[in-house]
């Protein structure tokens, strides 16, 4: 380190060079405090581990010492050089390093930081089924405002519990209860969001409701779209073919059953535009019409049985019930002549089987309602398959990229109920933690545009994923700190080299680069 | 707005051979927005040009400098300083703007990087479509806001030729048909009975065949007593 | 200028340089002629980043960004591929081998993948020798 430390006392403006064991440390960062106090330093670097980790840490030393938090820069001399080259190289590659971060802490200027007011303490919840109920009753049980709309009837019964088996029938019906009367939600069924502006802590939305439009303001949204089966019967020549939903309400409605039942599952059940309970659905629906019928002949053919977690025990009931399961080989068909019957071929025995039935039920294809416009209106990215894309699955896994708008339901991929459950007040309670700061902090290392060089091409509206860029009154370019995420995609692309961002200007990667190569003093 | 293309830096390295100081100039308006001219592909140009330079032992000495408007005396004055003591001067505004600056600074060579083709639209980013020719006699409210002119291979002024297939130009078959699409657009606007009116054959005087076109807003033109008063200002 | 090889890497937060760290934590080693450069997103950069580096006198230069439709701020690597690609057109006509630039998409998990490709840039300049400009430049 002494070398390094030696090599590094002799670059250009630097005031002072310490070697300490642990600057990342209670100790260390005091200690940092104190120095730069001391000699009234402006800005320093840290040759330490990954700015992936420690960043946070030494933000918050330069705010306690006076600075501002973004004046520093760390050089990795640890993941990236110590832990992966020989000693002597690693030490040679070290002084390049905090040369570099050198080169560049020089360059670095204070970066625009605004603590931003959350003036509305309401969430936004869009849907009317099992998740916006849920997500709904978790945050007005916080104690904070909620506004409820959905195209259909609110808090409808039916339409809530028939629409998906799995649902949990006596903790459901007293959230609904609970809601109905509850003072801190306010309803308003048959109602769609048409516009959606402003920042996380104070958006403003707008509802065309059945008296009219409204304006509401709220401080988070939750999007809790609900996936719902397309109804599906249909006749194949005299067989009835239902769906597994319409399988379930036939068990609650009616009080004749056929007696022989084919369900089949599709081949790709892998999740896609088909439901994650395929097979739990027909376990639940083929166990039901057992017990109401126990001479009935269900078998479910499938390519294989997905019984997730604590179902695998109600898969082996179902057996122990009598209920067959075949896997299948090849194509499922249907014949008639003699009687309805469905053909499969055994996999493990390859043996050819035919199935007489009275009733074949398919897995429901989920469909999910008003995703794309609602997509289009929260300016929340959509994948190829329509479904709406997640910030970051493992950190934040109901956030989107849009600040504020939390995820839930089926919007973001087919989910068994019990994971609707738990996402519903995971975004409840995200959305909660929003609304109950009494600022937001917004700004850091955003980019910037220089009004004098805008040639107003428009380039950076086009590109930026997050909508941030817009035309302000003076008919340039702006970025907007609050909505900015600071990737530096339209500094990129800007044609009059108009933008700049905080932390990764191009004099500094220059600077970066040049001492990178450069540097190291042979 | 106008559309331009860099011209290929083999020609450019070409064009400026034997040349010493070289000041690299832009413009931040059309060629800036089709990407082309503006700052940015100043500073690629120069430090391509100096990469070059370096490998083939060329003594470029390169500058850079970008304005306003390369095509407007005022600002192409304010780059003196740059182009003082330049010899040659790549200028990647448009025609115009290269051309502005000859006259400014007549002792300096100015080349043009810059092949200026149309006047035209983004279609998407990247992406852009000549839609208008500069004919100086616009027809565009008989044919529905197309333009038979440019958007026509042949330019056609009474319909389309034999070769429209399946409402495609038989020049390029990704290319419609503007005859085609004039049509719809007519029927849309519900007004095909304008397809019926007869276009005569095209005064060209007022188009690119001929000298320069001159332009002129007689209540903007200074008169001369106005002229005299600024001298003493300017 | 420094006589030994140096190669650039523009690595993003989320992808490049994440896997660069994990590289560290599984104590892979590699070569030292990598220089990294972390930026938020590979989108971040541009063309005359990489022109610059040439000039400055780096032998090749890569850009690691995050795996594709994964990319942390959406698409940025697929600007970032576009840059990449229009970097090469440059160089081509500079006279400039395209080999000596290239992009790569790797995820923040694939700390094996930080060193392949260090080893592939690395094999690329020991084949087509230290930078054309390296002669020139002081």
């Amino acid at each position: 380190m002494d070398s390094v430390a030696a090599h590094v006392t002799s670059l250009d403006s630097v005031a002072l060079v310490e070697v300490m064991d642990f600057p990342c440390s209670t100790r260390g960062q005091t200690e940092i405090r104190d120095r730069i106090k001391e000699k009234s330093l402006g800005r320093f670097v840290v040759a330490g581990c990954s700015p992936k980790t420690h960043e946070r840490t030494f933000m918050r030393v330069a705010a306690s010492s006076g600075l501002n938090r973004f004046m520093f820069e760390i050089a990795n001399i640890r993941e990236q050089c110590a832990f992966v080259h020989a000693r002597s190289e690693a030490t040679e590659k070290a002084k390049v390093l905090v040369e570099a971060a050198t080169s560049k802490c020089r360059l670095l200027s204070p970066a625009p930081y605004e603590l931003v007011p959350v003036s509305s303490k309401k969430a936004l919840v869009v849907g009317g089924g099992l998740s916006a109920v849920v997500a709904a009753s978790c945050v007005s049980s916080q104690g904070f405002g909620v506004i409820l709309v959905d195209q259909q009837r609110i808090l409808d019964e039916n339409a809530v519990m028939t629409n998906r088996l799995g649902v949990p029938a006596e903790y459901f019906k007293e959230t609904l209860r609970g809601l109905r009367s509850d003072p801190l939600v306010r309803k308003l069924s048959g109602s769609e969001v048409i516009d959606f502006q402003g920042h996380p802590g104070d958006f403003r939305a707008l509802i065309r409701t059945l008296d009219g439009e409204e304006d509401i303001r709220c401080g988070a949204a939750i999007l809790a779209l609900d996936a719902t089966p397309i109804p599906s019967e249909g006749k194949d020549e005299g067989l009835r073919v239902i769906n597994q939903t319409e399988f379930g309400r036939l068990l609650s409605s009616r009080t004749d059953y056929p007696e022989r039942i084919v369900m089949i599952i599709p081949k790709d059940s892998s999740g896609g535009t088909f439901g994650r309970s395929d097979h739990l659905d027909a376990i639940t629906n083929a166990m039901r019409l057992k017990v109401l019928l126990p001479s009935a002949e269900v078998t479910i053919i499938g390519s294989d049985v997905r019984a997730y977690g604590m179902c695998e025990l109600d898969y082996r009931k179902a057996q122990e019930c009598g209920i067959r399961f075949v896997r299948c080989k090849g194509e499922v068909d249907i014949q008639h002549e003699g009687g309805p019957r469905v053909l499969v071929t055994d996999a493990s025995s390859e043996i050819p089987l035919s199935l007489p039935a009275d009733l074949i039920v398919l897995a429901d294809v989920l469909k999910l309602q008003d995703a794309e416009r609602l997509a289009k209106i929260f300016k929340i990215p959509v994948d190829a398959s329509g479904l709406l894309i997640r910030s970051q699955i493992r950190l934040e896994p109901e956030s989107t990229l849009r600040e504020g708008v939390f995820l839930c339901g089926g919007a973001s991929g087919p989910r068994l109920v019990s994971e609707e459950l738990l996402e519903a007040s995971t975004a409840a309670s995200q959305a909660v933690s929003l609304l109950s700061s009494p600022f937001i902090e917004v700004g850091g290392t955003v980019a910037e545009v220089d009004p004098e060089k805008c040639s107003v091409c428009l380039c950076c509206i086009r590109i930026c994923p997050y909508t941030a860029p817009f035309i302000n009154e003076d008919g340039k370019a702006e970025i907007d700190i609050q909505t900015c995420q600071g990737c530096g995609i339209c500094v990129g692309v800007c044609p009059s080299k108009a933008i700049q961002m905080y932390g990764c200007t191009d004099a500094q990667l220059d600077a970066q680069s040049s001492a990178s190569i450069r540097g190291g003093g042979r | 707005m106008i559309i331009a293309e860099q011209k290929p830096l083999e020609e450019i390295c070409r064009i400026i051979e034997g040349h010493h100081k070289i000041l690299v100039a832009g413009c931040k308006s059309c060629v800036a927005i089709c990407l082309a001219g503006g700052e940015k592909e100043v500073g690629l140009l120069a430090e391509s040009l100096r990469l070059y330079a370096d490998l083939n032992d060329r003594e470029w000495e390169i500058s850079e400098i970008t304005v306003e408007r390369q095509c407007e005396k005022e600002w192409v004055r304010e780059m003196r300083p740059s182009v003082e003591g330049r010899d040659v001067v790549i200028s990647i505004a448009c025609g115009v703007g290269a051309q502005v600056m000859q006259e400014h600074y007549p002792d300096v060579r100015i080349v043009p990087g810059l092949n200026t083709s149309s006047m035209g639209a983004p279609e998407e980013p990247g992406i852009f479509l000549e839609k208008c020719g500069g004919c100086g006699d616009c027809v565009l409210h008989l044919t529905g806001g197309i333009c038979p002119i440019v958007r026509c291979a042949k330019s056609l002024l009474n319909g389309p030729c034999g070769g429209s297939q399946n409402g495609k130009c038989e020049v390029n078959s990704e290319t419609p048909c503007a005859w085609d699409q004039i049509y719809q657009s007519l029927k849309r606007q519900g007004r095909v009975d304008l397809i019926e009116k007869v276009i005569p054959p095209k005064n060209w005087i007022p188009s690119m065949s001929g000298s320069p076109r001159k332009t002129i807003r007689p209540e903007a033109v200074l008169t001369p007593e106005e002229k005299k008063a600024k001298e003493g200002v300017d | 200028m420094t006589d030994r090889t140096r190669i650039v890497g523009y690595c993003c937060s989320y992808g490049g340089y994440s896997a660069a760290d994990l590289a560290g934590v599984m104590r892979i080693r590699y070569s030292s002629d990598v220089m990294v450069i972390r930026v938020p997103c590979a989108g971040r950069i541009d063309v005359l980043h990489i022109l610059k580096a040439f000039r400055h006198g780096a032998d090749a230069v890569f850009v690691a960004g995050c795996l594709e439709k994964n990319c942390h701020y959406e698409y940025g690597n697929f600007e970032a591929k576009k840059r990449v690609e229009h970097a090469r057109r440059i160089l081509s006509s500079i006279g400039i081998e395209t080999g000596r630039v290239e992009m790569f998409n790797v995820a923040s998990n694939q700390g094996w993948r930080f060193p392949a490709i260090v080893r592939e840039m690395v094999s690329r300049v020991e084949k087509l020798g230290p930078s054309p400009l390296r002669k020139v430049v002081e």
